[in-house]
């Protein structure tokens, strides 16, 4: 036996402990090599929104590389830990410091290097399907499956590096001053863990401002309260699991009724322990898998997105001509032919809007010309869209403010106009969207009629709309005329525009998004899945260590006299705790930031979020039990 | 020639209560003796060999084998001290799961980089005297108590140590395994003389040894020596853990 052969026996034998990490870093391998495959496609360049989806890809491989680096730190120094017994023998032997780490190094690199192999092997036999998957969801022709040296360099270069960086810099994790400490370790007592009640008490209150200030945000504070909100969470959220729970967990055990009752008196001391234990590794699960409920959770939300879409877009085609435009019934005649030749049924509406000079306004980034829209105009438009018109008429100098995205908010306002010094006060907003922010950058009013024909314009532009239910359908209409389904209006109303209308074309505009949307939540659903495997393996690492002490201590209870029932339920109940206490807390960390998220749609995206929930819980679940089934085999062997 | 000198040894472990493991301990093994160490619970035996066997570093005295203080060493020095001067077989035999029988046995060898057909020799030398040439090929899980403590020895001596420790080996052991354990340490030593110091609580196994070093509340407290008849000597020692156990009163010295 050499001593490579030694260490390469070292971890091939081990493989049971080491089978999550390698799995998971294999699984990490994989994905970063899909999104390779991707990103150096030689086809990729067609497509409409190919550039976009490259740009996700690429922030996913970085996002990927990070969290992959943090994963294998992490799990190698826990794995260092557990062995220490193990460092102790072979110093007895003469071990030299160098050789260990050397010893430390080739395995770390044996794993590292297997990994690749492994990721890569996988990556390649199922690229096709990931590649049609993906192309599919950013709605380019199906890639063939094409195998870039590029991207295998760079996945194999990425991982390589890293693997190599961790395995020189985990050598030096292994500090050993006496070896008597190597050999102590684990032996000793554990001491009683200890908590601080001023730090339980401020982890309390830090989760629930958090909890609070999600739960009330609104769009206009979201930006201002994000970050504190994550902070805080973070930081109550480790000193949930370092104190709090250890902390309550006390506050049970004084109560005698519960804790000396059956078996309660085992699982319950325990619990203490295995709480302080494992806090750091609770926290990280947590917010690992916070992130890819997040991840996944906001993206999923696309299924709301259209709801949301249709109000933005009521006419699937919107033409605004500005001015007289000598062009105009020639691109209109254009639009009806291609809508024909699609076989689109739809109906048409045609008004005016009217711009007027102000010459004050209470607004301070009010423009010089005003567009105004009649209030008849307004209600046909909107029940055109298909709306129940339920609002009041506007009479004399009221007005409302113009609509031009469901999102949109509004401050009351007054604007003076220079003819007969007409102040106009606006007090509301359209409850429907009336023309698309894409054709009506500048604020609008709608009027009452009769303040609508006192009024006389410095430009009038007209606007046309094209309704019908299949908007989708209208994909690709207007080409020429518009570029990713819209042609913009000026900034300034006032602006001599080069461009003679504004436009916008909901079907290409839709799909431009949607497109987008699904690829992120493609991305996202991979990394996702990479951050709940990890955390499963950090669960499994957890368990096997801690497998030689669970032994031992069921071993003792099991002498005094516990059936194999009792034995049963407290393994159950503690690998519950194990399995499903940070998972629950993601969940709740969660729902809080979907309550935040909810105040970017107008739609409800609760059934939504309460899906991809429940799918991680059930994958969690089935987890749970293929492991317990597994765990409660491996504990009854020792058992007489 | 002495392998090993202990003067003046002393260990104290600090702390809230500083407690005085060893004081004052002077003594010397000659080489191919073969030493036993024996004291009650709590006497300072597994400091004592842990201090020898470089685990642990004194609080005073020297400590010198084969003509080396282990202790005055550099980390890489120890190391290769420990490799080459030292053998240890452990009451818990420390064997390492993942490698099987022979594996663990060549893993000195293993470390110093010694050629694989010269550790085959070694391995077959070794394995026969201790009669474990069967089990090899097998994992230490499917061996016996006293498989693994032979298998523990064919370790310690493998690389033919000036110096074996034993730290309790028949602790863990029935009394045939213990039996068969304690005659191969005796024939090793008579046969290969090779010097060995061990710390025990079994007065069998003690009856083994040239001769007895008790220990009493961390100071030497007598030694006896084994003369011809070993029957006597573990009879003396019976006798003198009687005296050791606290009241000599209590316990009557009758002879047979």
């Amino acid at each position: 036996m050499t001593f490579r052969q030694f260490a390469f026996r070292n971890v091939f034998r081990n493989r049971r402990t080491y089978a999550a990490y390698f799995l998971s870093s294999a699984f990490s391998v994989m994905i970063f090599f899909f999104y390779a495959l991707f990103i150096f496609h030689p086809d990729i360049s067609k497509g409409v929104t190919s550039g976009a989806a490259i740009q996700i890809m690429t922030a996913a491989e970085v996002i990927m590389y990070v969290f992959s680096f943090l994963f294998v730190l992490y799990s190698v120094s826990t794995f260092l830990k557990s062995r220490k017994r193990e460092f102790g023998i072979l110093m007895m032997h003469g071990m030299t410091r160098k050789q260990l780490n050397t010893m430390i190094f080739l395995e770390n690199m044996l794993i590292g290097v297997a990994s690749i192999i492994m990721g890569i092997g996988a990556g390649i036999l199922t690229g096709k399907l990931f590649l049609m998957i993906g192309s599919r969801m950013i709605g380019i022709e199906s890639l063939p499956f094409y195998l870039s040296g590029k991207a295998l360099g760079w996945t194999i270069g990425a991982f390589l590096v890293l693997f190599l960086f961790i395995s020189i810099f985990t050598s030096f994790l292994v500090r050993v001053n006496h070896l008597i400490d190597l050999f102590k370790a684990g032996e000793k007592p554990k001491k009683e863990p200890k908590v601080s009640k001023l730090l339980s008490i401020f982890s309390a209150i830090l989760l629930i401002t958090s909890y609070y200030l999600a739960a009330t945000t609104t769009l206009e504070n979201m930006l201002t309260r994000i970050l504190p909100v994550i902070g805080m969470t973070i930081i109550g959220t480790y000193f949930l699991y370092t104190q709090l729970s250890v902390f309550l967990t006390k506050l049970l055990q004084k109560n005698r009724l519960v804790f000396w009752k059956k078996t309660n008196i085992i699982t319950i001391s325990s619990l203490a322990y295995r709480l302080k234990d494992n806090a750091r590794m609770f926290f990280l699960v947590t917010i690992v898998s916070t992130v890819a409920f997040c991840a996944v959770g906001t993206l999923a939300s696309m299924n709301v997105f259209k709801k949301e879409f249709i109000e933005n877009y009521p006419a699937a085609i919107t033409y605004v001509a500005k001015g007289d435009d000598p062009s105009h019934e020639k691109n209109i005649q254009q639009i009806k032919q291609e809508l024909k030749e699609k076989n689109i049924d739809y109906s048409t509406l045609e008004f005016t809007i009217k711009f007027v000079e102000v010459a004050d306004s209470s607004d301070e980034y009010a423009r010089q010309w005003l567009p105004v829209v009649a209030f008849s105009d307004y209600k046909k438009s909107s029940e055109m869209a298909g709306y129940t018109f339920t609002e009041k008429e506007v009479t004399g100098t009221k007005s409302l403010a113009l609509s031009t995205s469901a999102l949109e908010t509004f401050d009351p306002q007054t604007y003076t106009l220079k003819q007969e010094d007409i102040k106009l006060s606006q007090n509301n907003k359209t409850e429907h969207v009336v023309l698309p922010y894409q054709v009506l950058f500048a604020e609008g009013l709608v009027i009452s009629d009769e303040m609508y024909k006192k009024l006389s314009e410095v430009r009038s532009d007209t606007f046309t709309g094209f309704y019908t239910k299949e908007f989708e359908q209208t994909v690709g209409i207007g080409s020429h005329l518009v570029e990713e389904g819209a042609a913009y209006a000026p900034v300034d109303a006032e602006e001599i525009d080069p461009k003679k209308y504004a436009m916008a074309v909901s079907g290409t505009i839709y799909q431009i998004q949607i497109n987008m949307y699904r690829m992120m939540l493609f991305v996202a659903l991979l990394i996702g899945a990479v951050f709940f495997i990890a955390a499963g393996s950090f669960l499994y690492f957890r368990l096997y260590a801690d497998l030689d002490y669970d032994r031992r201590l069921y071993l003792t209870v099991k002498k005094v006299g516990l059936t194999d029932g009792e034995l049963n339920k407290i393994v159950t109940q503690q690998l519950v705790l194990l399995f499903f206490v940070p998972i629950i807390v993601a969940i709740i960390h969660s729902v809080f930031a979907f309550m935040a998220l909810q105040s970017f749609f107008t739609v409800s995206i609760a059934a939504d979020m309460l899906l991809v929930l429940g799918c991680f819980f059930i994958a969690q679940f089935i987890y749970f039990l293929f492991i317990r089934h597994h765990y409660l085999r491996n504990l009854r062997k020792t058992m007489i | 020639m002495s392998i090993l000198t202990v003067k003046q040894l002393a260990k104290i472990y600090e702390g809230k209560v500083a407690h005085k493991a060893l004081e004052n301990i002077n003594f010397s093994i000659q080489k191919g003796e073969f030493v036993g160490i024996m004291g009650p619970s709590g006497s300072g035996k597994t400091t004592l060999l842990n201090l020898i066997s470089t685990i642990d570093q004194p609080s005073s005295g020297e400590i010198m084998i084969n003509g080396k203080n282990p202790h005055r060493l550099n980390r890489k020095e120890t190391a290769l001290f420990r490799r080459h001067e030292l053998g240890f077989v452990f009451q818990h035999f420390n064997l390492l799961d993942t490698l099987t029988v022979e594996e663990n046995i060549v893993l000195p060898l293993t470390l110093d980089g010694v050629k694989v057909s010269e550790m085959d020799k070694k391995l077959n030398y070794v394995a026969q005297k201790l009669g474990i040439d069967p089990i090899l090929k097998k994992r230490t899980y499917e061996i016996s108590g006293g498989q693994m403590q032979r298998t523990a020895i064919a370790r310690a001596i493998i690389h033919q140590p000036s110096l074996l420790l034993a730290d309790e080996p028949t602790g863990n052991l029935d009394s045939k395994s213990a039996k068969d354990v304690m005659e191969t340490i005796s024939t090793i030593n008579k046969e290969d003389g090779a010097t060995a110091l061990m710390v025990t609580h079994d007065a069998v196994a003690a009856s083994y040894c040239h001769r007895v070093i008790f220990i009493k509340d961390g100071q030497l407290y007598n030694e006896i020596y084994r003369g011809e008849n070993r029957q006597a000597f573990f009879q003396k020692i019976i006798d003198m853990l009687a005296l050791l156990g606290g009241n000599s009163h209590d316990l009557s010295t009758i002879r047979l």
